[in-house]
């Protein structure tokens, strides 16, 4: 069951459509910088990108930094909206239903090819970014130290353990729009709704993390550690917010899968 | 009726997680918190006396303090005392220790040696050396300065024994901690308390709550979430610029150096009856008054920055024009600037005692000025 859903994932054209336009654009984003040498001002921009001009290895996580606030969860929530909603919108789930498996399994399969293509994306954004950047940004060779975040050297197996981290850690922290956008495919026949309900999850938290009115719950948000990945390029490491981004993701799957669970194993299948 | 069950096990187990930490916070409370008891002064001096032990740790500041000004020179004070900084520290000696201000893409760091300090910003990829810190006796807060063990130390350096209660014990970040409460006796003070608390066993603050007059909420508090004790090793505090970044030495002399470059203008001895503080010798243009937590600085400025800040605090909400210049309060902070464009030296005068008070130092202010 797991096989048959990983295969129709990954065989899907729009799947791959959906990858490569996310590694397209911090490939337009190398080009720009590659041909024009001007960085980000200091304090502005996402994370790394300003010392991606001088060794291109950071690329890898500066095109994780470039497309985590918009572009990776949009996807995520596209690609997990309609895991279940797409099957009921084509009328094939009433189809699958009847096959001699349980909806538990399906829901685990379904789970499990939507996590997939969450570590598929986010490895391919990390490894065309190394790749990209190695290409076109700065010239040190790849045995070169890297200046961390804090202004000490890491050697190259330090960035490359390190960077390994920040693609799991930013796996992880594209979970919780996944199990949201899955458990709201159980709610409705409408992929498109599942999608944009997600979509709609995730706008609210990051408005919320804007405001001090909302100081209290600014921890309990599922984007207040997405960005903690740069922690991992401290030195030494701050592992406090990477801990408690890992710790929140936990908990929203667990409880958006729970709901997902209790409403699609008893849920009146029409279509 | 099988429906039904399913939801009812999510439910439990979603109130089970969302109460977890209000659970284990009570179980905490009820148990309660056992210190050997301490006098307030034995209390203040154990902190005092802490200064050169060792620590490490994570904290957080966050302040209600923006006053409404900006410009390179006070963008990063607007910032530190009306945000939220986040700083990791560790602290070896007096003069070995770091200090990183994090953000979201970046920090600065400021590491001291025995032979200076270096400043390192990551975004703007510049590491700067210091080869004089000592002589800003009088600088801009920097982030170094709301870490409770040297706020905490400061505010309490001048605190007198009828100004000083003990508070109960409690937990901060895993610490017992003993707590000390200064009321300030000074009637013009904008200050209600300072609680400071300070580890049990080494009397290192690691938490300082300040409470303005009149509010119920803290207008700053400062506090450790990770706390230790152990002595950091040297190499967490060495620095050497890295390579492909830009490197400056820089030998300046900060705020002080700038305004006393206008040597024709010098603070009084005192103001609105208020001695000028002897801790900063030798500074003759900017005077400090006052002691402990009620203090209030006088400055003569420059034209330049003079005519920006004037322009800022105009168009300002919440600023009042009146004969004395522009004032504003933010929380327990008062400002005032003196005079008006194109009339004479402009002062400013901010400290944490009341308007009227700043504007009675203006009047002398303008007298002092009147009669030199």
């Amino acid at each position: 069951m797991i096989g048959v859903e990983l295969s129709k994932l990954f065989r899907r054209p729009r799947t791959w459509l959906t990858l490569v336009l996310l590694d397209a654009l911090p490939t337009v984003v190398a080009i720009l910088l590659a041909t024009t040498h001007l960085g980000p001002r200091p304090g502005q921009g996402p994370a790394f990108l300003s010392a991606v001009l001088t060794n291109g290895s950071l690329f890898a996580v500066a095109a994780l930094a470039i497309v985590l606030p918009l572009f990776l969860p949009i996807a995520v929530a596209v690609v997990a909206g309609e895991s279940v909603a797409g099957e009921a919108q084509s009328g094939t789930l009433r189809y699958l239903l009847i096959r001699p498996i349980g909806r538990t399994k399906l829901l685990v399969a379904k789970l499990i090819s939507v996590f997939a293509f969450v570590m598929a994306a986010v490895v391919l954004v990390a490894g065309t970014g190394f790749v990209v950047g190695r290409l076109l940004l700065g010239h040190q060779p790849l045995s070169a130290a890297v200046s961390s975040v804090s202004g000490s050297q890491l050697t190259p197996a330090q960035i490359a353990f390190r960077t390994l981290l920040a693609v799991g850690y930013v796996g992880v922290s594209m979970l919780g729009v996944a199990a949201m956008a899955l458990f709201l495919s159980t709610l409705t026949d409408s992929a498109q709704s599942a999608t944009l309900g997600a979509l709609a999850f995730l706008i609210g938290s990051s408005l919320l993390l804007t405001l001090d009115a909302a100081t209290s719950l600014q921890p309990y948000l599922p984007t207040r550690y997405w960005l903690s990945f740069v922690d991992l390029f401290r030195d030494p490491m701050l592992l406090r917010n990477v801990e408690r981004g890992i710790g929140l993701q936990a908990v929203y799957v667990a409880i958006l899968l729970g709901a997902a669970w209790a409403n699609f194993v008893t849920k009146d299948i029409k279509s | 009726m099988r429906r039904r069950w399913r939801w009812l096990v999510l439910l439990a187990a979603v109130a089970l997680v969302t109460s977890l930490p209000a659970v284990v916070g009570a179980i905490r409370h009820s148990l309660g918190v056992s210190a050997r008891p301490v006098s307030a002064a034995e209390l203040r001096q154990k902190i005092l006396r802490s200064e050169d032990l060792p620590y490490a740790g994570y904290a957080e500041a966050v302040g209600g303090l923006a006053l409404p000004v900006t410009g390179n020179q006070f963008t990063s004070v607007t910032d530190l005392l009306g945000g939220r900084s986040q700083l990791r520290v560790w602290w070896r000696a007096r003069d070995d220790w770091r200090v990183d201000q994090i953000n979201l893409v970046g920090e600065t760091d400021v590491r001291a040696g025995a032979t200076g300090t270096w400043t390192w910003n990551y975004e703007s990829n510049l590491a700067i050396f210091d080869l004089n810190p000592a002589a800003q006796q009088v600088r801009l807060p920097v982030a170094g300065d709301l870490l409770p063990p040297e706020l905490g130390r400061r505010l309490l350096s001048q605190a007198t024994p009828d100004e000083l209660t003990t508070l109960s014990p409690r937990r901060i970040a895993g610490h017992i901690a003993t707590g000390l409460r200064l009321k300030p006796s000074d009637p013009q003070t904008t200050i209600d308390s300072v609680d400071v608390w300070a580890d049990q066993s080494t009397g290192i603050p690691i938490r300082v709550d300040i409470h303005a007059s009149g509010s119920a909420n803290p207008a700053m508090t400062t506090a450790f979430l990770d706390f230790s004790t152990a002595k950091p090793s040297a190499s967490t505090t060495a620095f050497s610029p890295p390579r492909g970044g830009r490197t400056e030495i820089s030998e300046r002399n900060g705020l002080t150096d700038v305004i006393n470059r206008f040597g024709d203008a010098e603070s009084p001895p005192t103001l609105n009856g208020v001695r000028r503080n002897s801790l900063l010798p030798g500074i003759g243009a900017i005077g400090v008054y006052g002691r402990g937590v009620t203090e209030f600085i006088a400055a003569p400025l420059p034209g330049r920055t003079a005519r920006s800040l004037r322009a800022q605090l105009t168009s300002a909400p919440g600023v009042a024009k009146s004969p004395s210049g522009l004032s504003v309060s933010v929380g327990p902070l008062s400002l005032l600037l003196t005079g008006r464009a194109g009339q004479g030296r402009t002062w400013l005068l901010i400290g944490t005692v009341s308007d009227k008070a700043l504007v009675a130092a203006a009047v002398e202010l303008a007298r002092y000025r009147s009669a030199g």
